[in-house]
């Protein structure tokens, strides 16, 4: 499935899969020493230039622009250098009436000497860009993560905050009730009542989402936690002609809390039954690696309508929400969120608008 | 122990910070008991339990206290008066408890109200705690 999700939360293990050999290779070809090894080699053209007769002032002819190129660190602008000096260099030569041998060397030589330098221009910035956009990601992603915590704060005291007035407002109607007999009270505070017990249930969410709530951990098959989820859901989802295939291997155990963890898959569930007309909801449990780490995951799978770019950054976030009004709270994903974080684990999304999208709950594997 | 007494002879401490809070329980079961005290944080608890304890009333008092209190919280609080009275009925309120604080609470001896809760359910744990076994 193709990424729409890159820009957002995990996914830098990809990129830093292990290249031991290529990349001790480009750490030591940094923009230090490219300048140095670029003058090393045309020291070396030049020596061989002198040892095979040719005039100083023709060499420095040509080393001058290659070294010019290598400067600037520009193929483009080292290609067309180094045409230019090698035909200069050529035509001066032969109209010097030079020996072939020392025309070849030139000719090679300042080749050459392009080609090494183009290739080292390459692969540093390649690893340059690389090391880049890890280190934009890695920013990103502590962004994200940074502002998830404080909106997780600010809405665990909130929800603290409220708790009070809500009992005193709630406790208020109950009184208010037991001291009438007009039926018109007792509706009314009944509907105080229940608009109280919704907004408890709100803030309870919020309370989860900023993971205030310390619960108890114990080892956790997480096998155990999908099929517990999935057939759960099954009902919910033949409603839709939708089918929740959950593939298991492996016993894979983690340190966690199961009821949790049983909520976030359920979240993840019950969001990609609601994000398909019909179809297949994949779920599968699997030890994966990441960054040379191996780790427990639990992948959700769906065929439906994705998430739109503009909206992968902020899927995590309190009250976002796509669905229609009534549908969802827009706390589901957040209290996930936070769920996981409490575990010391990721969510990474991949998601294509119109194919599907793909949540990854990675989480640290207890062996 | 077995608790016999009836909720007139006893002294209904209860102790939160939140003035509307205190009125709450007070409004909903204040006048099954034969006294009411109330303490705005956990020093003040404090300081009413102990003096209770000069007058030899320490055994009668219901104590009903909120968890999160300036200077002392409820658990601090209870957790002192335990050393001395470890029979003592007490009802811990606290806006969503975490399995912390309920394993405390349990170790303390104290019943667990979480908010918000009905006054109907305010009343049966002060009356259980009251009249019953402790918890």
């Amino acid at each position: 499935m193709a990424s729409a999700a890159e820009a957002l939360l995990p996914a830098a293990h990809d990129a830093a899969r292990p290249r031991p050999v290529l990349d001790r290779i480009l750490g030591w070809l940094t923009r230090r020493s490219i300048i140095p090894l670029a003058a090393l080699l045309i020291v070396v053209i030049g020596v061989g230039d002198l040892g095979t007769g040719i005039e100083l002032p023709f060499t420095i002819l040509y080393i001058l622009p290659i070294a010019l190129a290598t400067w600037f660190r520009s193929r483009a602008l080292g290609m067309w250098l180094s045409v230019l000096a090698t035909s200069c260099i050529a035509l001066s030569l032969v109209r010097e009436g030079m020996s072939t041998v020392a025309i070849a060397w030139n000719v090679i030589g300042a080749a050459g000497l392009f080609l090494a330098a183009s290739w080292g221009i390459d692969l540093l910035r390649a690893h340059v860009e690389r090391e880049q956009a890890l280190r934009r990601l890695a920013v990103d992603q502590l962004r994200h993560a940074e502002r998830l915590n404080v909106i997780g704060t600010l809405a665990a005291g909130v929800a603290h905050e409220l708790g009070t007035p809500l009992n005193v407002i709630a406790g208020c109607a109950e009184l208010l009730a037991e001291d009438s007999s007009d039926e018109r009270v007792h509706r009314r505070t009944r509907m105080i009542l229940e608009q109280i017990a919704k907004v408890s249930a709100i803030i309870r969410h919020l309370l989860d989402f900023g993971h205030r709530n310390g619960v108890t951990r114990a080892r956790v098959d997480l096998n155990a936690v999908a099929t517990a989820a999935t057939e759960m859901l099954q009902s919910t989802a033949r409603k839709k002609d939708i089918a929740v295939v959950l593939e298991l291997g492996d016993p894979v155990s983690v340190m966690g809390n199961a009821g949790e963890l049983e909520q976030v898959l359920s979240n993840l569930i019950v969001n990609a039954i609601q994000a398909m007309e019909r179809g297949v909801v994949h779920v599968a449990v699997l030890v994966q690696q990441r960054a040379g780490r191996r780790v427990a995951c639990i992948e959700v799978a769906d065929q439906g309508c994705g998430i739109a770019p503009a909206d992968l950054s902020r899927i995590f976030d309190p009250f976002f929400t796509t669905k229609g009004v009534g549908e969802g709270t827009g706390l589901g994903l957040s209290v996930s969120y936070g769920i996981v974080q409490d575990h010391g684990g990721s969510i990474e999304v991949a998601s294509e608008p119109g194919r599907g999208s793909r949540f990854t709950v990675v989480l640290p594997l207890l062996d | 122990m077995q608790y016999s007494k009836s909720n007139r002879t006893r002294r209904l401490v209860i102790a939160d910070d939140s003035a509307e809070m205190r009125w709450l329980v007070r409004s909903a079961i204040g006048n099954e008991f034969g006294e009411v005290v109330e303490a705005a944080d956990g020093r003040e608890l404090f300081w009413t339990l102990l003096r209770s304890e000069v007058t030899a009333k320490a055994d009668d008092d219901v104590i009903v206290t909120d968890l999160v209190m300036p200077t002392y919280d409820g658990l601090d609080v209870l957790g002192a008066w335990r050393e001395l009275y470890p029979d003592a009925p007490a009802i811990l309120i606290t806006a969503f408890p975490s399995d912390a604080v309920r394993r405390r609470a349990r170790e303390l001896g104290a019943v667990v109200l979480s908010k918000p809760f009905s006054t109907t359910a305010l009343r049966e744990v002060i009356r259980e705690a009251g009249h019953g076994e402790r918890r």
